[in-house]
């Protein structure tokens, strides 16, 4: 049910940014009346790996929002929700809204990802770190305003394809190679109705939240029972094809 | 063995036997013929004749047998003699074979060597200098002076100090202590934390009325109240059900905060968790439900039957302890430090402080901003979000403090550091709020919660837990020191313990959180698997994390649980960010359900003696301070 209704809006606002986000044909960048900072962006994310003779292919939708210091990252599939804030002092803190249940799970900055490193928050907003962009090779540029599109390679092979859109500050496609196969984010559509954005965040405020340290002290609340007893809840995941 | 015989004659004399014999007597004279008289009358008996002449003497007897005494020294120890003697055997040589035969002892008697009545000095000279032995001298001797010293009349105490350890279970006792001891360059296992030097130690059973494994809830309300009640539920007796309002009303409980308040005294609240969580809350509050913090956390039926949120009741304090006994004229809590910003402000960003970590920093969803309702009740107190401010505070003149040094909690000792505005540290808060309630010449009611030790167990970090333990004891010391033990009660307890266990057979000295060195070795040892194990491990939770100097427990809670057997071999199992392994995959490690310790030291403190149930605690507390008694005085 929670899936159904998250697929009716991601179609409106797909049918919103036509209308609301670009400037005409010709114009500069700066011309796109498109706030970067605070925007929907609906990717499909692809990824694939060998299986014996067989291909394999994982397809997931993310919709990733941006309200000024925030960030919200929407697995579709999982029906999760990571949002993600930045601190005064640089570091983040992270929420887990699990939209199946209306509940959440807060953390203190940095409570995760410590284990690859931190996470750039040009990282977190954009899924290509500024510094990462900056590395490869920007070979062509097309399109005007909002539609205008930078296509960069990796300098250092031809494992990294980014088509990059700067106007919204957003990957149109991604590309790379990693240990575990190939994994491409392609832009579907973009949000930038600032009250529907602002609609992503203010919903799941409105979850009962619990403080992660005290899930061990709410034995008797049967979904933090299930999240002690199983851990993390992620009984949704991607179809395969 | 020696033998001496005697022969001794038996003599037997034989004696002859006499008979007598009687004599007849004389005839009549002859009359005339008649007739036949009457036959006369029989004569009298004869005299005895003259003795016989003796008979020769008899032959000797036969010789008698042989009689035989054996004699034989006995060794200490043994059963008849335990100091040693001789034995005598005595009897008849029946076979005359000149050897008493054990068929033959007729008697046995035994003479002893008198026992020993003392030890001469050089009889015990080895222990005496032994250090083990002497040290155990002296303290049998100071905890004599102790027993004979200790003021038990009721009411002896003018202060009272209730300092928990949230989860500090007894194996998070000892290791920290161990640690506390390794980090001063020690072997650790002698060290003794501060409190573990308090004269007066008892058990306390802490599960509750319906729980065998207890939550902090029902447990600080056994403490505060002297009642046992649910988990979950605060200030209220067993009757009233969880997340039932209406259930609260008649069950309320009466806590040894707000009878110290009503009698007179300073009170104050300090917590390293949220103030309003489950621990601090238990002295204050009362609430069907421990998660009612603020007024979101409340179900709409609740707020709508009239329950009223704990942020809300800590603020008012004051007012609805006066609405409790109409006519007394209280003045609240001198002293509420902790973290916890979240419930005391709106949801609205407006109201972030500096520090804030969220977008939005309260929770309130009634618009309310109980930090500024708190400074308008006690416009001389003051209210401090971070180091600076708690800097600025004067313990000497400043009548209230209230001090939120965080959103949530505040954060481990270990990681306090990481803290944007800066925060002080547990003995810091504790220090100060003693500053400020012994300003009250009729004494004080502290309660001072190190709720993370309980935080760290959760996320599988021994490190955490034990490092948080430390500075709960550097605070007690320091409690101790700023105060007059003559006149100040402090009891130190855990609400519950935690499933952390120390085994194997590590080393003297090896590192608490090391891996297992067996004695006289200097490589780990291997278990049956072939794999090093370390000394602390958990029965349960999230299990195994290597996250190098992450001081932050809890970001093991980003990631899935890897309980089970890892190797350890190139891992540093004492870094800050190593949790340990455990057994059974839980998404948090859980309570357990052990006994915790209850030490005590000053006027009453002798009462913590033996196992008890947990609520004795108030009721030492209400002896040595008299609260009920001198909260009854002060009613109107």
């Amino acid at each position: 049910m929670e899936k159904i209704v998250l697929a009716r809006v991601s179609i409106l606002l797909v049918l919103a940014i036509t209308s609301t986000g670009c400037a005409e044909a010709g114009e500069s960048v700066a011309d796109c009346d498109a706030n970067p900072k605070k925007l929907g962006l609906h990717f499909t994310v692809t990824r694939q790996h060998d299986e014996g003779d067989a291909r394999k292919s994982l397809v997931q939708h993310i919709q990733l929002w941006r309200r000024d210091r925030q960030v919200a990252y929407v697995h579709e599939e999982r029906e999760l929700t990571e949002i993600w804030d930045l601190v005064s002092d640089g570091r983040q803190k992270l929420v887990r809204y699990f939209d199946a249940y209306k509940r959440a799970i807060e953390y203190q900055p940095e409570d995760v990802d410590t284990e690859s490193g931190p996470v750039a928050w040009s990282e977190r907003t954009q899924i290509v770190s500024e510094s990462k962009r900056g590395g490869m090779t920007l070979s062509t540029t097309e399109g005007t305003a909002c539609e205008r599109v930078e296509v960069y390679t990796s300098r250092i092979d031809d494992r990294s394809r980014l088509r990059w859109r700067p106007a919204l500050q957003a990957v149109e496609t991604l590309e790379f190679r990693t240990d575990d196969g190939d994994i491409t984010w392609s832009l579907d559509s973009v949000i930038t109705d600032p009250a529907v954005v602002d609609e992503q965040f203010l919903a799941r405020a409105r979850y009962q939240t619990t403080d992660f340290v005290d899930i061990g002290d709410n034995e008797s609340d049967p979904w933090l029972q299930k999240m002690i007893n199983i851990g993390f809840i992620d009984d949704a995941h991607g179809h395969e094809h | 063995m020696r033998t001496m015989t005697n022969k001794i004659q038996t003599i037997i004399c034989l004696f002859a036997l006499l008979g007598l014999a009687a004599c007849e007597g004389d005839d009549g004279a002859t009359g005339p013929a008649g007739a036949m008289g009457a036959a006369g009358a029989d004569g009298a008996d004869g005299a005895d004749g003259a003795p016989g002449a003796d008979g020769s003497d008899g032959s000797d007897g036969a010789d008698g047998k042989t009689s035989l005494v054996v004699q034989t020294a006995l060794s200490s120890g043994n059963v008849n003699c335990p100091a040693g003697g001789i034995q005598f055997d005595s009897g008849i040589d029946d076979n005359s074979n000149g050897t008493l035969e054990a068929p033959e002892i007729d008697q046995t008697e035994y003479v002893c060597n008198p026992g020993a009545t003392s030890l001469t000095t050089g009889q015990v000279l080895t222990s005496l200098n032994n250090p083990w032995f002497s040290a155990g001298a002296a303290k049998v001797e100071s905890s004599m002076d102790a027993v004979h010293s200790i003021k038990s009349q009721r009411g002896a105490a003018k202060n009272v100090i209730l300092f928990i350890g949230d989860g500090m279970g007894p194996s998070t006792v000892t290791t920290a202590r161990i640690l506390e001891g390794q980090f001063a360059g020690m072997p650790g296992e002698e060290h003794t934390l501060s409190f573990g030097h308090f004269p007066f130690v008892g058990l306390a059973k802490t599960y509750n009325v319906d729980a065998q494994t207890p939550d902090s809830a029902g447990t600080m309300t056994a403490m505060m109240t002297g009642v046992k009640t649910d988990v979950g539920t605060i200030g209220a007796d067993e009757d009233i059900v969880r997340g039932d309002c209406a259930s609260v009303t008649g069950n309320e409980l009466v806590t040894a905060l707000e009878l110290a308040e009503l009698a007179g005294k300073s009170t104050g609240v300090v917590s390293t968790a949220r103030i309003t969580h489950a621990t601090p809350a238990a002295t204050y509050a009362r609430s069907a439900d421990r998660n009612w913090e603020d007024i979101s956390d409340m179900p709409p039926e609740a707020v709508t039957a009239g329950c009223i949120d704990i942020a809300d009741q800590l603020v008012n304090f004051e007012s609805r302890l006066e609405a409790r006994f109409p006519g007394v004229d209280i003045d609240g809590l001198e002293v509420i430090m902790g973290g916890g910003r979240r419930h005391f402000l709106p949801n609205d960003p407006a109201f972030n402080s500096p520090d804030a970590v969220s977008a939005t920093e309260g929770d309130r969803t009634d618009g309310r901003d109980l930090t500024a309702e708190w400074q308008a009740l006690y416009p001389d107190g003051v209210y401090v979000f971070d180091q600076a401010g708690f800097n600025a505070v004067d313990t000497a003149a400043t009548p209230h403090v209230f001090a939120l040094f965080n959103e949530s909690h505040v954060q481990y000792e270990a990681d306090r550091g990481n803290d944007i505005a800066g925060e002080p540290s547990l003995t810091e808060q504790t220090v100060a709020a003693i500053d400020i309630l012994d300003n009250n010449p009729d004494g004080f009611f502290l309660m001072v919660e190190s709720g993370r030790i309980d935080h760290g167990h959760h996320a599988g970090s021994a490190y955490t837990a034990l490092t948080d333990t430390i500075e709960f004891a550097r605070a007690i010391e320091e409690a101790y020191y700023a105060t007059d033990p003559e006149e100040t009660l402090i009891i130190v307890t855990a609400d519950h313990s935690h499933v952390m266990t120390m085994g194997g057979y590590p080393k003297r000295g090896n590192p608490i959180l090391g891996k297992v060195v067996s004695v006289g070795a200097t490589e780990p040892a291997l278990a049956s698997d072939g794999l090093p194990h370390t000394t602390l491990t958990y029965n349960n939770g999230l299990g195994f994390r290597d996250l190098g100097n992450e001081t932050n427990a809890d970001v093991s809670y980003g990631l899935p649980a890897a309980t089970g057997r890892v190797d350890l071999t190139a891992v540093d199992t004492t870094a800050p960010g190593y949790h340990q392994e455990a057994l059974v995959p839980l998404g948090s490690e859980t309570h357990a359900g052990e006994d915790v310790g209850v030490y005590a030291n000053g006027p009453g403190a002798h009462l913590v003696v033996g196992t008890n149930e947990q609520n004795i605690v108030f009721h030492v507390m209400n002896h040595a301070a008299d609260l009920v008694g001198k909260a009854e005085a002060a009613l109107p």
